[in-house]
């Protein structure tokens, strides 16, 4: 794609992750109950998720008691644990669902990457998510000086649509591109087909778009207890945490098909083998039908 | 979000009226509704600030059972009418919402084990128990009452990560 195709999308997403926030769907505000949530047995997993919900319960807690400190006066030593906690609240909210983890997933599934290519995309989405969400907040709060709880409400569908479609389309052009792949029979041995810059770019603005539910909520709290250019620094050490988080994912997923593959650094064969290319290409296609079926369900969930 | 939940079981002369539910949010909740509603930023919420929220930022509930499951021999709630909300900001500085769940429960001598779940099913919102004073009485002069809280293993939501805990009520008339 050259740039000026390039220039269009970007400055669209920009847009809108400016101006049309997201936010988790807020029961309190809108939307319906799904059917069939309630089962019965055990937690999957172990619980895990009700786990990793304890521990932000915590940190959350801990966080507003620091933050009222802070208010107060100069504390520094207050101000070095916040940051502290807000890093390690960025890592244990981003295991939480959402935050583009699956998305991405299989977005390396599809593609040959290397490992910093996961780093890149994991601080991407998260460096995205939350600029999207401060923007919002600000946006909001200082210029259009509207209500915040039904506002992000109202724009979260409009949101979620513009991030689900172009998951879709980004995985489209994956399957597409797996597909002619195969018709050209093109030699895996010689084309490197790693991801550049720009594709990154466009799955992380597209995952990134929505705005960071626990950055909007650290700012809100920063507004009201009147420490606003804190609480945006420490939506930041937020979303280092969570860069952590997706780019660990991210590297393991991109390792385990290296590894399972036996593919080198920068998507070529070790060696010439007919049963894994067969297995590989099944699989990069199957990744990109993910990402397809994902952005489907992001889009039925939001219209 | 998360919310720590208590509730007060009302007897009236025929057995339980019905639950009182008291939920204490976090910070960040509690600041975007000072936000919304607030004018003034003085903590008290006026009449008028409160038939807002309960319009702007509570009875879409409704479309999620109010959070709210009770299950007894005979019978459940439907999950569609609660009365006497209010919206307050505590000593803590934290919101706290209270309302009454309508909830006919006849008691008689032997004991009736009634179990209460509070959650959201679509997981936006974390509910738990509150560790102090989770669970009170009123009117209950002319019965038994006990509870235990715990987590109800048999049963999961938000596609089956979740376990919700589980009041269990066991309530009786007094002899005599």
């Amino acid at each position: 794609m050259d740039r000026k195709k390039l220039v269009i999308p970007i400055v669209f997403i920009l847009f809108v992750c400016a101006v049309y926030p997201l936010f988790g769907q807020n029961p309190f505000i809108s939307g319906e109950a799904a059917d069939k949530q309630k089962s019965s047995g055990p937690a999957l997993l172990g619980g895990f998720l009700q786990k990793t919900t304890s521990w932000q319960r915590t940190l959350n807690k801990r966080m507003t008691e620091l933050g009222r400190d802070i208010k107060k006066g100069n504390n520094p030593r207050a101000v070095f644990i916040i940051t502290l906690l807000a890093f390690i609240y960025g890592v244990i909210h981003a295991l939480g669902p959402g935050h583009g983890k699956t998305v991405s997933g299989s977005y390396f599934v599809s593609n040959r990457a290397a490992v910093k290519d996961g780093v890149l995309i994991g601080s991407l989405i998260a460096v995205v998510h939350t600029v999207s969400a401060v923007a919002v907040v600000l946006l909001l709060y200082f210029i259009l000086k509207r209500s915040i709880s039904t506002s992000l409400e109202h724009y979260s569908r409009v949101v979620k649509i513009v991030s689900a479609g172009a998951i879709i389309a980004i995985g489209i052009f994956l399957l597409a591109r797996r597909l002619l792949t195969k018709k050209e029979k093109a030699s895996p041995e010689t084309k490197s087909e790693t991801p550049n810059g720009k594709g990154l770019l466009l799955i992380a603005l597209a995952v990134g778009i929505v705005p960071c539910p626990g950055a909007i909520l650290i700012l809100l709290f920063s507004m009201n207890m009147d420490i606003i250019p804190y609480g945006i620094v420490l939506a930041f050490v937020m979303s280092l945490g969570m860069a952590l988080t997706i780019s660990l994912i991210c590297c393991a997923v991109i390792a385990a098909k290296k590894g399972i593959f036996g593919l080198r650094f920068g998507g070529k064969y070790e060696r010439k083998d007919t049963a894994k290319h067969i297995g590989l290409y099944t699989v990069e296609i199957a990744g990109a039908v993910m990402v397809v079926l994902l952005g489907a369900v992001f889009l039925a969930g939001a219209v | 979000m998360f919310i720590d939940t208590r509730v007060v079981t009302v007897f009236d002369a025929k057995g339980i009226a019905g639950f009182r539910i008291e939920w204490v949010f976090d910070d960040m909740f509690t600041a975007m509704i000072i936000e919304d509603f607030d004018a003034d930023y003085d903590l008290l919420f006026s009449s008028s600030e409160i038939k807002d929220i309960e319009g702007n930022a509570f009875s879409n509930l409704r479309n999620f059972h109010y959070f709210s499951y009770v299950s007894w021999d005979g019978g459940e709630y439907d999950g569609k009418r609660v009365s006497d909300f209010s919206a307050s900001i505590q000593s803590e500085g934290l919101l706290v919402y209270r309302f009454f769940i309508p909830c006919r429960i006849t008691v008689g001598k032997e004991n009736k084990t009634v179990k209460i779940w509070i959650y959201d099913d679509s997981y936006y919102c974390d509910v738990g128990f509150a560790i102090e004073r989770p669970v009170a009485f009123e009117n209950d002069e002319g019965f038994r009452a006990s509870y235990e809280i715990g987590q109800d293993k048999d049963i999961t939501y938000y596609y089956g990560q979740i376990s919700p805990q589980v009041l269990k009520l066991t309530v009786g008339m007094k002899n005599g």
